[in-house]
């Protein structure tokens, strides 16, 4: 995320209007000496003045603006709200807020400005088809005369905004005992100390401290209060493993799946980092690009969230085989991996083996094509159906072969993801979830 | 969502439409149309502009400016080159001006804030009117030139405005 820019003010722009207004007057003019009469001179010549006039006498509106703007909602729902801040003395008249949806994101309520003393407030409501992650350009700032005639872009302060959707269950995978999916559980050690787990040593107790923690027999030998400190239990590191290489699915498509795993990576990512476990990412296209190594805390949380909003859809696919070799360079195997791939293709489908080959425990995370609205030409009721059937047939068989080798989660349901958080738990059940 | 927000008041051009209405139905009775063709034409041109500019998503805007500056040019045409028309065309353009600042798609107070634009744009008619028939012994030509010689000083105090906007904006902008 760029740093709070301000945008450099723009000269007066003619607007249409006052295009058209000289464009009347030019023609009434016009008229004049073809018909030899005054009458249509006399009415083209205000059209004419006016936009010069509008230029001339009308407010020029503030040199610059304060943004402060934010995202709330939940799921779908983003609903924009923020506020533009005026120098004092300067005319909020005139000022215009124009904000455009970026790709993937639909507007479901009118962009609603109100203007308010040396304050201008705006609000609006997006709705995004599927999980998602973005940043968003500041909104573009107008003023304009009050004729609308010309206007002019207006400085404004303010940074662009981080809006991140992913499924609520997330927020519950931070639960998770990454050992059970681990072949070789305990490589790295907690330095939380806390109430429960392995016992660490003891403190002086605190007022805070509950019974059950006080150690009565060391508060007897020694003469004060002494409480039991606990090294709390380790969740595990986690490596995170986005594929980008491109599908049969077309280039529309491979974008909204990338777009859904990066959303999906970063809400896993954000939810492990809360509980101080390492978690690590990389990108693997044609060759294992972008890698952030295994850490916590909240550079790390930054880290990631650069290295996956950074990530874009390659135009080579790269062997399974190739992402294993250069894995290794950078983790060390048995970090309990997460691929998250839409395993569209069988070359797609060869990554989760040989990851397990080298060393890597994996769970298969795989958002499915067939959740995509639209993804499919206009078929007749009938053919749709069956087309339907075909792909879900040939998805579940493709998805079945894998769970030879790692649990697999046929992420159909976009907002939801119990299914992950299942294969997180239960990483030994084969069964479909 | 917008609840929270109280509804900011929007002009709803009543004022602006029947002004502009009444000066092209008395521009229109004083063409040779028939049947006060003319007149009903200025009117309903009017009452249809303002109908398309309040159509939902307004989209239809241009369209009604248009519409309305098609009417004024047929009608000014058409109308017998005397003192009395060459006013109340002027005052028809006027006119459209104000109608077009009390666009309910613009906030409250717009009207208010175009006086001073409108009122430049009357005193350049205003000479050119004054030049033309105020004088009796002028002939129309010198009204033309005056009209002409409006835009050129205002084109220069233009010219002149832009110099220093674009002097403040490198100031704010520092």
């Amino acid at each position: 995320m760029s740093p709070p820019s301000a945008a450099r003010a723009s000269p007066l722009r003619w607007r249409p209007t006052a295009i058209g207004l000289e464009v009347a007057g030019a023609v009434f003019v016009f008229l004049a000496f073809a018909l030899r009469t005054p009458v249509p001179l006399f009415a083209g010549l205000p059209l004419l003045a006016a936009p010069v006039a509008s230029a001339l006498a009308g407010a020029r509106g503030p040199g610059s603006v304060d943004l402060r703007w934010s995202a709330e909602g939940s799921g779908p729902v983003v609903e924009l709200s923020g506020t533009l801040t005026l120098p004092p003395g300067a005319p909020a008249e005139g000022l215009e807020v124009r904000l455009d949806p970026p790709s993937g994101f639909e507007p479901s309520a009118p962009l609603r400005v109100e203007h308010d003393g040396a304050t201008v407030r705006f609000r609006t409501r997006w709705s995004v088809r599927e999980p998602t992650i973005a940043v968003l350009d500041p909104p573009v700032v107008v003023w304009r005369d009050p004729l609308g005639l010309v206007e002019r872009e207006v400085a404004r302060t303010g940074a662009p905004l981080p809006v991140e959707r992913y499924p609520p269950e997330l927020l519950r995978l931070r639960a998770t005992r990454l050992e059970r999916v681990r072949m070789v559980p305990g490589e790295t050690r907690s330095r939380r100390r806390g109430t429960h787990g392995e016992f660490f040593g003891l403190r002086d107790a605190d007022r805070s401290d509950p019974v059950r923690q006080i150690n009565w027999r060391a508060t007897a030998r020694v003469g004060r209060w002494l409480a039991n400190e606990f090294e709390l239990d380790l969740t595990g590191d986690l490596l995170i493993v986005q594929d980008t290489r491109p599908t049969p699915l077309g280039a529309e498509r491979d974008d909204r799946l990338l777009s859904i795993g990066r959303a999906a990576s970063l809400g896993i990512a954000t939810s492990f980092l809360r509980e101080k476990s390492r978690v690590g990412y990389a990108a693997f296209g044609e060759f294992v690009g972008t890698v952030v190594p295994l850490a916590t805390g909240r550079i790390q949380k930054l880290r990631l969230r650069e290295a996956i909003v950074a990530t874009r859809r390659s135009p080579v696919a790269g062997p399974g085989e190739r992402c294993a070799v250069g894995l290794s360079r950078f983790f060390p195997r048995g970090v309990t991996t997460l691929v998250i791939s839409p395993a569209a293709s069988d070359p797609l489908a060869e990554l989760p083996p040989y990851l397990r080959r080298r060393g890597w425990p994996v769970v298969l995370l795989s958002p499915s094509p067939l959740a995509l609205p639209g993804a499919r030409p206009a078929l007749l009721p009938e053919d749709e159906a069956l087309a339907h059937r075909l792909e879900r047939l040939d998805r579940r068989h493709r998805l079945a072969d894998l769970w030879i080798h790692c649990p697999v989660v046929d992420w159909d349901e976009l907002w939801s993801l119990e299914g992950l958080s299942l294969a997180f738990r239960r990483p030994s059940r084969r069964r479909s979830v | 969502m917008s609840d929270s927000l109280p509804s900011e008041p929007r002009p709803s051009g009543l004022g602006a439409t029947v002004l502009l209405g009444g000066a092209l139905a008395l521009l229109g009775l004083l063409t040779s149309l028939p049947y006060f063709l003319g007149p009903i034409a200025g009117a309903v041109a009017v009452v249809a502009a303002a109908r398309l500019r309040t159509r939902p998503g307004g989209r239809a805007g241009p369209l009604a400016l248009g519409l309305v500056l098609g009417v004024l040019g047929t009608l000014s045409a058409l109308a017998p080159p005397v003192a009395s028309a060459e006013l109340i065309a002027g005052f028809a353009a006027l006119g459209v001006l104000l109608w077009i600042a009390s666009d309910p798609s613009r906030g409250a107070g717009a009207l208010r804030q175009a006086v001073p634009i409108v009122a430049i744009a009357g005193l350049a008619f205003a000479v050119a009117l004054a030049l033309a028939v105020g004088l009796p012994t002028v002939p129309y030509g010198l009204g033309i030139a005056g009209g002409l010689a409006a835009i050129a000083v205002l084109l220069v105090g233009f010219a002149l405005v832009a110099a220093r906007s674009g002097s403040d904006r490198g100031a704010a902008t520092a």
